[in-house]
Order: C-alpha cells, then sequence, then structure tokens
C-alpha cells in the first residue's frame, strides 16, 4: 500500500502545474461569476462547466501518465523495484483521483460560497456525483492508455461513456453515464437530487476497467524499440 | 554453483511495419554466478539491452524463459534483491537525496534503514554536497551517479547496470570500478553491460559478447585474452638474418612464433649462440576479440577478420578456457 501511496503522491507532484492552473481557473472565474453576478443562473451554470472541465482533465491526466512516464523512460526506474505493475497502474489512478477530489472539494467551496447558506447540501451532492463521474471518466482512459496514444485513448473513453450513456438512457443505472450526465445537466433544477444508485454503478465500472487495465498493462512489453 | 542469473533459450521478437519481425535474441542462453562481475558485450542493436529488460520483467519473451535470484523473470518481490541502473537513465525531477528516498522506499524500505543507507550511498558516490539540488540540474554525468545511487540503495544482491559509466569522467569511472570490486567483495553478483572495453577487461570476472542476438563468445576475461597460440622470444647474440620474420631492438632481436615451435626455435637460438631474455605468451585485447566477432571496423578503419577464422557458429557460443588461432596480438606479461 506505501508503494502505491508513493506512486500516487509523485504522480501528482509531476502534474502539480496543470493542477494548479486549474483549481486557479475555478476559484478565479468562481469569484468573479459570484461577486459580479445577482443572477443565481449564472452560479449553476459555473459550476456545470468546471464539472464538465473537470472530466476532461481526468480523462486527459489519466490518459497520458503510462505514455510520459514510458516516453522519458522513467518508468523503468520506478517498475526496476520490487513493485507490481497493477500497483503501480492503482498509484497512477490514486494519484488523478487526488486532484480530482481536490478540485472537486475546490468547486464545492464555490457552490456552497455561492449559495448563500442555501441548498448547500446539494452542492456536496453534486461534489459526490462528479467524483463518482471523474473516477468512472480516469479509469477507462486509464484502461485505453494501457495499450493506446493518450490521444486515442481519450477519444476511446469518449466513445465509450457515450455508449454506456446510451445503454443507460434504455436500460437505467446500471450504465451511469447517463444518469451522472442528467444530474451535471440538471443541477440547479428545483427537487434535484443526487443519482445515488449510478454513482455506486459508476464505482463499479470503475473497478471492472481498473481490474481489465491491470490485466492489459501487465502483458504489455513496456521498454520497446530495438537498440 | 548456483546460477543467480539464467537465460534458458530465450527468444525476442519485435513485431514491425508491415507486420515484419525483428530477431532481437534468438535461442539465447547464458548464466552468471554468485560472486562474479560479469561484462556483457556487444555491438549496438546486438540486443544487450533487451536481455536485460527481460530478466527485469520489462517485457516478455517469445519464447524459453529464466530465472534471477532463484525466481521466474519478472517476479517482483525478486526486484527487491536487484538494483538496476538503465542506459541513458531518466530520474524525476527532484532534489537528490529526496529522489533516492524515494525509490529506495519503492523497494520497501523504511526509516531508520532508509535514511542510513540512503546517507551511506551518497557518501559513497560523492553525491553529499549536492543532496539537496534539483536532478534536472545536474550534468549527465552527476545523473549518472544519482542513477547508480537509486540502483544500490537497497544494498542489492544482484547488481544489472546498464553502461553505468558511458557518462562519467576518468575520475568518476575510477569511482565506480572500485565501487564494483568492492561489491563482489562483499558477495555481491553484477551484470555489466558496457561499450567501454577497457572498463570491462579490468573488472570482470566473465565476459559474454553477443552478436545478432546470439551469444558469440562466453568465458573467463583471463581465458578470452590470453589464448593466443603464439609466443615472443626476446634474444640477442644471433646473427643477423639468422630469421627472416625477426625485429630488432636496443640489441634483442623480437620473434614471434607459433606455441608449437617455441622449443624448436628456442633450441635453434642456442645452436647459433644466442641466449633467451624472455619468452612472453601473446595477449590479445578485448578490442581485438570485439572485432573480431562482431565484424565492425576499427575506428582505424582496419577491416575485420569476421566471415573468416574468427566467426563461430552463432547459435553455439565458444566457452573460452584454453587456446584457439589468434588474429592480431599484443604482448602479455610472461
Amino acid at each position: 500500500m506505501i508503494a502505491i501511496i508513493l506512486i500516487a503522491g509523485n504522480f501528482v507532484r509531476e502534474n502539480r502545474w496543470p493542477m494548479m492552473s486549474l483549481l486557479a481557473y475555478v476559484l478565479l472565474f468562481g469569484g468573479v461569476t459570484v461577486f459580479s453576478s445577482s443572477n443565481p443562473d449564472d452560479v449553476v451554470f459555473f459550476l456545470r462547466s468546471v464539472g464538465v472541465y473537470g472530466l476532461a482533465f481526468t480523462a486527459l491526466m489519466s490518459a497520458s501518465g503510462i505514455h510520459n512516464e514510458r516516453r522519458s523512460r522513467r518508468l523503468l526506474a520506478v517498475l526496476s523495484k520490487g513493485i507490481e505493475r497493477r500497483q503501480y497502474l492503482c498509484g497512477l489512478l490514486l494519484g488523478a483521483m487526488f486532484d480530482a477530489a481536490i478540485y472537486s472539494v475546490a468547486i464545492g467551496a464555490m457552490g456552497s460560497f455561492s449559495s448563500r447558506g442555501a441548498e448547500v447540501a446539494t452542492v456536496w451532492e453534486l461534489v459526490v456525483a462528479l467524483l463518482a463521474s471523474f473516477l468512472l471518466a480516469g479509469t477507462v482512459a486509464l484502461f485505453f492508455s494501457t495499450f493506446l496514444h493518450p490521444v486515442m485513448a481519450v477519444l476511446a473513453t469518449a466513445l465509450t461513456l457515450g455508449v454506456i450513456a446510451a445503454a443507460g438512457r434504455l436500460v437505467g443505472d446500471v450504465f451511469p453515464s447517463y444518469a451522472l450526465a442528467q444530474a451535471m445537466l440538471g443541477f440547479g433544477v428545483e427537487g434535484w437530487t443526487a443519482p445515488w444508485g449510478a454513482c455506486a454503478w459508476a464505482v463499479g465500472w470503475a473497478l471492472l476497467f481498473g481490474f481489465m487495465a491491470a490485466a492489459v498493462f501487465a502483458g504489455r512489453d513496456l521498454a520497446v524499440a530495438v537498440e | 554453483m548456483a546460477a543467480v542469473l539464467q537465460y534458458d533459450h530465450v527468444t525476442k521478437r519485435y513485431s514491425g511495419a508491415r507486420r515484419q519481425s525483428v530477431v532481437a535474441l534468438d535461442d539465447f542462453s547464458l548464466h552468471i554466478e554468485r560472486g562474479e562481475i560479469f561484462g556483457f558485450l556487444g555491438p549496438n542493436g546486438a540486443g544487450k539491452t533487451t536481455a536485460i529488460h527481460l530478466a527485469m520483467g520489462f517485457m516478455r519473451a517469445s519464447s524459453g524463459g529464466g530465472t534471477m535470484l532463484g525466481n521466474s523473470f519478472g517476479h517482483a518481490p525478486t526486484r527487491r534483491r536487484v538494483g538496476f541502473l538503465a542506459e541513458n537513465v531518466a530520474l524525476y525531477h527532484r532534489q537528490a537525496a529526496k529522489l533516492v528516498r524515494f525509490y529506495g522506499a519503492l523497494n520497501g524500505l523504511r526509516d531508520p534503514q532508509l535514511a542510513r543507507a540512503v546517507r551511506d550511498v551518497m557518501e559513497t558516490l560523492e553525491l553529499r554536497d549536492v543532496a539537496d539540488r534539483n536532478v534536472g540540474k545536474f550534468s549527465r554525468g552527476m545523473l549518472q551517479r544519482v542513477g547508480l545511487a537509486q540502483a544500490l540503495v537497497n544494498e542489492p544482491e544482484l547488481l544489472i547496470l546498464d553502461e553505468p559509466t558511458s557518462a562519467l569522467d576518468p575520475l568518476g569511472r575510477v569511482a565506480v570500478r572500485e565501487l564494483l570490486q568492492r561489491a563482489r567483495a562483499a558477495g555481491k553478483t553484477i551484470f555489466l553491460s558496457s561499450h567501454l572495453l577497457s572498463e570491462i577487461e579490468l573488472v570482470c570476472d566473465r565476459i559474454g559478447i553477443l552478436h545478432r542476438g546470439h551469444l558469440a563468445r562466453v568465458g573467463k576475461t583471463s581465458d578470452l585474452l590470453e589464448s593466443s597460440d603464439q609466443c615472443e622470444l626476446v634474444v640477442r647474440g644471433i646473427p643477423t638474418g639468422a630469421f627472416p620474420q625477426a625485429t630488432g631492438e636496443d640489441g634483442t632481436t623480437q620473434l614471434v612464433v607459433p606455441r608449437s615451435a617455441q622449443r624448436e626455435t628456442i633450441e635453434r637460438v642456442w645452436s647459433l649462440g644466442g641466449e633467451i631474455v624472455r619468452v612472453n605468451p601473446l595477449k590479445r585485447s578485448l578490442e581485438d576479440i570485439f572485432v573480431e566477432l562482431t565484424g565492425k571496423s576499427t575506428v582505424d578503419g582496419r577491416r575485420s577478420m569476421a566471415g573468416e577464422q574468427g566467426r563461430i557458429p552463432s547459435s553455439e557460443p565458444r566457452e573460452e578456457t584454453g587456446s584457439h588461432a589468434p588474429n592480431r596480438q599484443r604482448r602479455g606479461d610472461s
């Protein structure tokens, strides 16, 4: 477990500048929106948009982790130690989720501040739903990045989440991306509640993609190219 | 003696463009014994790094397999007992001491043992003065030292080093050579891949030469270098022209003769009233052997002897224990 935490910490450190830029964006533009607008719809729109950015950010970060480490050859020094490849993947995912959690908390804090005491609980429900979405997107992206270039992995992730959403529209929360997307887009409407069932299914799907990623990554040649 | 690192008929194919595959290793077998320094030589593209990466579990063999410290290649807990330095070392941009600490912790070391190990290895590699500096600002030589530090921090039983001294200055090379010799004295095993033939010649107990995925030759360094069929006689007091092939210097005459003709030549010198000053077996340099086996031109443009008598069937490496026909020789100690 310590090895996973070390790898996660290292991942967070390596991605600190894009992460801090995104956090600065949330705090800066969130502050501007809160203080300059008296219309609550503006704040809701801001929260929805940063939620979508977070989704894209998590997918990109997860998809590029392995590729960057491999291309820079830093991966070799890490995997030459007594750790399993699945531990390495867990570390990357934990790091990405740590960043996603900080980002979500920042969104929650901005939302709570702008609500001025009203409906604060729903803001934090949105944060939980966002975290579930980020976990699903991050794990799917990580899975595809084990055998695809990051750009292709992100595209494949978008396609997969789209297919899951299409299935979810027909079947329900078992395919959670539709319910999660609806929840994000519907935030602010009176009577809004978090899709708890979809959140739970998102965690289940993340586990499935995590296991698949570990299985594929275990069989991959990591140091490529003939000398 | 138990093999610390063993390859059994390993073949590794890379799939290339247009479904063409490149064979990096072909039926490669080798065993490294405990407590030895093994030099792994070969030209670029011979398959050295592939062999190392297979042992470390970075890739899977197409066929065959092997063991490292008694466990199959890729066994993660075994790697805790191994130190690895990759060619063109790439490390995270962090403070040197923190970076070494990070790698030590990944290998399961914990304080206070970890703190002590980091301090010791930084001291050994003369990195204490730069321990707080960011590795991203290091020269290549300094980076290589940090790479060595991360390989050594867990006090490994087996060290696998891919070009460990390529970026070091002469003093750095001497330091690494001494470090390797100390490690051997402490009972550690070292698998050393390098292009620096002089380094290999100085520190290695055994040498393997890889060429086009085959182990072309393997044997004790001393046997490889001394396996000459010729010797040099230094004589004086013989008439000029007695031996057409002789060369003269400072009143002495040098004769290079086959070992089989050594006795006969000495007797002839005596019969001519001459005196034997010394008899030296001729040694070849590692470069000569390398060039002979790999078929490359030397720096001065000489053509190699490959394809002639020096080439051997590649699937059956010659284990060097005695003498065989030389190509070019240099004088060895008598």
